[in-house]
């Protein structure tokens, strides 16, 4: 016993360093793949209010960049509107639009009378809270955006973000007053996408070198596909609406031998500036979720 | 450490963490170099700190700047890491005669060159670390690794510009 409690006391700035590794990497493991009691990240209250503070002082330097893409946004919500259709897909009203046309189509004409509740139902299904961002990186191989809206503004995790120019990420964590975004600049991060040309379903993942660059995954080779190709959310898992613009296709690589192309998309978010953002309440979530779970458990 | 040293160093600890969370974290040069000054504070502790205290402190410091960065984990594995490696850098850096009791392993107090040979591979391990985990393996290895040395190097010159700005008298225990 003696000469066991001497080999622990000779050794214990090495059995120190080795609890304090194995805390440490359980913490990264634990960072990367669950969700957190919300205390030791920037949505913790201190923290993002300290951030707050930094912020509205590098806030004045954008301000005018800011007013602009708010104006443009203004004026375009303002156009639909008065034309009181959609003249550009990617804007917040009309995401339904081709659905709600073969609704109108079917219902209209044929059942005058069902027409009014599927589709209230429909155009109120996703709400958006906006919300200033309060800190945001770029640089890094895993990137966060801090949000001043959390919990007390029905902010729950796993709700999308969007900005008036596209995918912003995925609700990571909350706090009262403030929540961790997951931003599409993440290497573990995988946005569910569509070829808006030819409805081809892929994946967007970042990877990890230049903020305005994502890489588009499993689309096959016999799909055709060139620059300039729209890409869009596609819906399916119900976090970001249908038709949230992505990007644009950037470079299409063949690889020889594989089944699928290596494909880079052209951002449409501008990730250096992100200043207002708007999170995405799925109002049938639920639902569907509820729904698919009978169907995973059935098999 | 005695608590001699006590009052200086928590105000050394507050003052890097506050200039490395709030000014140091947004700069970055040509996308790729970072700065982590805050590692200034451990790489200064005095010389006969014990083995176990740094490594204490800098699992604490890593962890005050991991909340900040949204890393949470990797600073403190790095800072833990190189502050375990210290006494024994330390050690095979002895100059001849030994270290005089009480000194600071600063570029003032040892010498630039000294400083130079201790604090650089340490700064690039602890980079090295930092890159390389929150990548979480090595799928971008070349570029990660430009990014972890350009680090160093930034780190490196902030760290050393500091020490000779603030103008403490020599050998004093700051």
């Amino acid at each position: 016993m003696h000469s066991l409690l001497t080999f622990l006391y000779n050794y214990r700035s090495s059995f120190l360093f080795i609890i304090l590794e194995s805390l440490s990497i359980f913490f990264v493991v634990n960072n990367n793949s669950y969700h957190q009691a919300a205390v030791l990240n920037s949505s913790n209250r201190l923290v993002a209010s300290a951030m707050t503070t930094t912020n509205s002082v590098s806030e004045y330097f954008l301000l005018k960049e800011v007013n602009q893409r708010l104006a443009a946004e203004n004026a375009r919500l303002h156009e639909l509107m008065i034309s009181g259709e959609p003249s550009n897909s990617n804007n917040l009203l009309t995401r339904d639009s081709l659905r709600l046309q073969a609704l109108e189509q079917d219902s209209v004409f044929l059942f005058p009378q069902m027409r009014s509740k599927s589709d209230s139902v429909r155009l109120k299904q996703f709400a958006f809270v906006p919300a200033k961002v309060v800190d945001n990186t770029v640089y890094r191989a895993k990137n966060y955006v801090t949000i001043n809206k959390g919990r007390l503004d029905g902010i729950e995790p796993d709700m999308g973000v969007i900005s008036p120019d596209g995918v912003v990420g995925k609700v990571k964590d909350v706090s009262d007053h403030f929540a961790v975004i997951t931003s599409v600049l993440h290497t573990n991060m995988y946005v569910s996408a569509l070829v808006k040309r030819s409805h081809t379903l892929g994946s967007i993942v970042w990877k990890g070198r230049n903020p305005r660059l994502a890489g588009l995954d499993n689309i096959p080779i016999h799909i055709n596909i060139i620059n300039g190709d729209t890409i869009v959310t596609s819906g399916y898992s119900g976090i970001y609406p249908p038709n949230t613009m992505i990007g644009t296709v950037a470079a299409v690589r063949p690889e020889e031998d594989a089944a699928f192309y290596d494909i880079d998309i052209d951002l449409s978010n501008d990730f250096y500036q992100l200043s207002y953002v708007y999170v995405v309440k799925n109002l049938l979530r639920n639902e569907q979720d509820s729904l698919e779970n009978i169907i995973t458990a059935d098999e | 450490m005695n608590s001699r040293y006590l009052v200086p160093q928590a105000i050394n600890f507050v003052v890097y963490i506050l200039l490395q969370v709030f000014i140091v974290r947004n700069l970055v040069i040509f996308d790729i170099a970072f700065c982590f000054v805050y590692i200034a504070f451990l790489l200064l502790l005095p010389i006969e700190a014990a083995a176990i205290t740094c490594m204490l402190l800098g699992f604490a410091t890593g962890l005050a700047v991991d909340i900040f960065y949204n890393t949470f984990g990797i600073h403190a594995a790095a800072c833990v890491f190189i502050m375990y490696a210290r006494r024994y850098w330390i050690a095979a850096l002895t100059p001849r005669g030994g270290y005089d009791m009480g000194i600071t392993p600063s570029p003032r107090a040892m010498g630039l060159r000294w400083f130079i040979v201790y604090a650089v591979p340490m700064i690039f391990v602890h980079h090295m670390i930092v890159f390389f985990v929150e990548v979480g393996g090595f799928g971008l290895f070349y570029y990660t690794f430009i990014k972890a040395l350009a680090s160093t190097a930034f780190t490196f010159i902030l760290v050393t510009v500091i020490q000779y700005i603030i103008h403490t008298p020599r050998r004093s225990v700051l």
